[in-house]
């Protein structure tokens, strides 16, 4: 769990994960993707909406509710469409050995939209130290999940960026 | 420049993805995307771009994909 998950390579970057790995990756990206169509938002800037599905369809404007609600309107369909298509590059492409520059994309994206959504689940503060988890605590499960992403993205991040 | 795009301090965005995100999206500077990152952080948001209504959206559009709090409203 070192900063070795990722490498770069040129314009690519090099994937290193365990099985374990893609196999949690995997289960967690097919609970969002089953969420997010099974809560298919509405259009209605916000009602119906699951809350933990908040923070990936925020509003645009904030004291202009009949702006935001044409904005939702317009564009939540897509957001939502955008979410899904960056899941399945995702999905597709966790056994790669490497990762382009759109698959990085998605890569981000997507490992970030599990952190937003377990993240409004939890609750979670800034503050928040994953040094204090009992990792045998079946509870405290999704909390370790949280920062586990975390790690990984930034990794990705760190590998991207060099 | 009528509409101003604010990005809002949440608790969950790493701040070394909130800067790749700035200089993905708007093409600044490792050191302007740091700075607008450490505004949003202490001062709870920061403005990262300008422009007309319909750019303004679609900044906040594309901020909303990489899940970044985003809003526009008209900039006084």
């Amino acid at each position: 769990m070192s900063g070795t998950r990722f490498g770069a390579r040129g314009s690519l970057v090099s994937v290193h994960l365990a099985d374990w790995e893609r196999r949690l990756l995997a289960e967690m990206v097919g609970e969002l993707r089953s969420n997010l169509l099974d809560h298919t938002p509405a259009r209605d800037g916000g009602d119906g909406l699951d809350p933990s599905l908040r923070r990936l369809f925020p509003p645009a404007y904030l004291s202009d509710p009949d702006r935001d609600a044409e904005y939702q309107r317009l564009m939540r369909d897509e957001l939502l469409a955008e979410r899904l298509d960056h899941l399945d590059l995702l999905d597709g492409t966790l056994a790669a050995g490497h990762l382009d520059d759109e698959q990085i994309t998605a890569w981000m994206q997507g490992l970030n939209e599990l952190r937003l959504v377990l993240g409004t689940q939890l609750d979670i503060s800034e503050e928040d130290d994953p040094a204090e988890i009992d990792p045998h605590d079946p509870a405290q499960r999704p909390r370790l999940r949280y920062h586990y992403l975390g790690g990984l993205l930034a990794e990705l991040i760190d590998a991207t960026t060099a | 420049m009528p509409w101003v795009v604010l990005v809002w301090n949440d608790p969950i965005n790493l701040m070394s993805y909130v800067v790749f995100v700035f200089q993905k999206l708007f093409g600044y500077s490792e050191a302007k995307a740091t700075e607008l990152m450490l505004d949003v952080h202490n001062k709870g948001r920061a403005a990262v771009a300008w422009g007309s209504r319909e750019k303004a959206e679609l900044d906040v559009f594309r901020l909303h994909e990489y899940g970044l709090w985003a809003t526009m409203q008209k900039d006084n």
